[in-house]
């Protein structure tokens, strides 16, 4: 009788084992890569879509709710203290609109019978404006965040879903780009962006600047600011090869980074890690807060070590980040020219959350 | 790293037009717009069931607002200027 329990119990955990190494894995796999799963699911639902109501629901949930979170997941990747901010699409019908009078609710359309890129471009360009990067944004004026929404919209609809860039342009970047402001800022996110700056520079010190708590908020100090700093790294990526000599501090008030390149070729020795060390304790004496050496990927070795040697010379700052990049530098002709980059960022730990900015 | 790194949700709420009619009725808006009696918020252009883009709530009214270019255009930029 004991023997038959036992056999019994040993099949039955046998089993849950079994199942238990089926489960976890799958389970871990399920939500790693749940974004991937809802974009097939969508193109599953596309199928039936134009007879069912509910496919029809199913294929705008999994559609954009896939494409925007594996999205917002790889931006976590490029900035830190970022938020990412999780899509979640919800149908409402007339039995759960409790809520909907206290305001900061809006119901969005789904249309049917027109392009499904139209759908996909407003719900997205909603999404974005409502819900993502409100940190970086928080300071800065309506225009400048309206040129921030655009800039990361394309990113989104060319990593994304390339077929709706023609409703993005008609409904949203032609109209918004009428306005000189909007599109000269445009423009420059472009080539910041090209250089490899927009999100691990830019954005970073934007989210950076929105971590602060300011005596005198949105002012337009903050925002003059941020334009100087948008004006700064347009022209930084525009330097040709070998243009060692571009500005390279940017000492606002708000917001104090500095890049430096680190653009020929060094074996690692003493005293070329000398010379860089020396410059940036020289920042940092002058306050500057973060410091991102970029260079030529050839030179992480070097780029590292300098890194290491002004962290355990300076405990007030750590190295923040490290990341290889592919990104566009002029050569003496004025051509792009692709180059694999590799940028290592110091930041200072602690640095003072409260800034008094009076008129 | 294996799990979600979300912090945050950002609820997006959506009308299918299988069920806009009875959400309009809920709201108390539908019979209004079939009468043509509401504008856009931003174009004021009347309001049709036909373009209708979106719906929200604000100083103790419904406020609707139009597909058109120009009204979507102007809702995204009220959006960047109001507080989420």
């Amino acid at each position: 009788m004991i023997e038959i329990i036992l056999k019994m119990l040993n099949n039955f955990w046998g089993g849950v084992g079994t199942t238990m190494a089926l489960l976890i894995p799958g389970s871990i796999f399920f939500i790693h890569y749940f974004e991937k799963i809802e974009k097939i699911l969508a193109h599953l639902c596309s199928v039936l879509r134009k007879t069912s109501t509910f496919a029809d629901k199913q294929f705008a949930k999994r559609d954009l709710q896939g494409r925007m979170n594996d999205f917002v997941k790889r931006l976590d990747k490029k900035m830190h203290s970022f938020v990412p901010v999780k899509m979640n699409i919800k149908f409402s019908t007339n039995e759960d609109l409790e809520g909907f009078d206290s305001g900061g609710k809006y119901l969005i359309r789904v249309k049917r019978g027109i392009n499904p890129n139209t759908n996909f471009v407003n719900i997205a360009m909603f999404f974005i404006s409502k819900h993502l990067l409100l940190k970086a944004k928080k300071q800065i004026s309506p225009k400048q965040q309206q040129s921030i929404d655009l800039f990361v919209a394309k990113k989104l609809f060319e990593e994304e879903k390339e077929s709706v860039m023609s409703e993005f342009v008609d409904s949203f970047l032609q109209p918004k780009t009428d306005d000189d402001k909007i599109r000269e800022m445009f423009d420059k996110h472009t080539n910041s962006d090209r250089a490899g700056l927009f999100f691990p520079v830019f954005l970073q010190e934007m989210v950076f600047l929105g971590g602060r708590v300011f005596s005198n908020p949105k002012n337009h100090r903050i925002q003059e600011e941020v334009a100087s700093l948008i004006n700064f790294l347009d022209e930084y990526s525009k330097r040709k090869i070998g243009d060692d000599d571009i500005k390279n501090k940017f000492d606002g008030q708000f917001s104090k980074f500095a890049l430096m390149i680190v653009g020929i070729s060094y074996k690692v020795e003493q005293n070329q890690i000398n010379r860089y060390t020396k410059y940036i304790e020289n920042l940092i004496e002058n306050k500057i807060e973060s410091i991102y050496l970029i260079g030529d990927k050839r030179n992480k070795d070097f780029i590292t070590e300098v890194g290491k040697i002004v962290q355990e010379k300076n405990n007030t700052y750590n190295i923040f980040k490290e990341e290889s990049y592919t990104a566009a530098i002029n050569n003496n002709k004025g051509r792009g020219k692709m180059v694999e980059n590799f940028l290592l960022v110091l930041k200072k730990k602690n640095p003072d959350p409260f800034i008094q900015n009076h008129e | 790293m294996i799990f979600c790194k979300f912090k945050k949700t950002g609820l997006v709420n959506l009308i299918h037009d299988k069920d806009l009619e009875m959400v309009l009725a809920k709201l108390g808006i539908l019979k209004k717009i079939k009468q043509e009696k509401i504008k856009c918020k931003f174009t004021k252009s009347i309001i049709t069931i036909d373009n209708l883009h979106a719906v929200f709530y604000e100083n103790n009214d419904i406020k609707c607002v139009s597909s058109s270019a120009t009204a979507i255009k102007e809702f995204s930029e009220y959006l960047n200027e109001t507080e989420s």
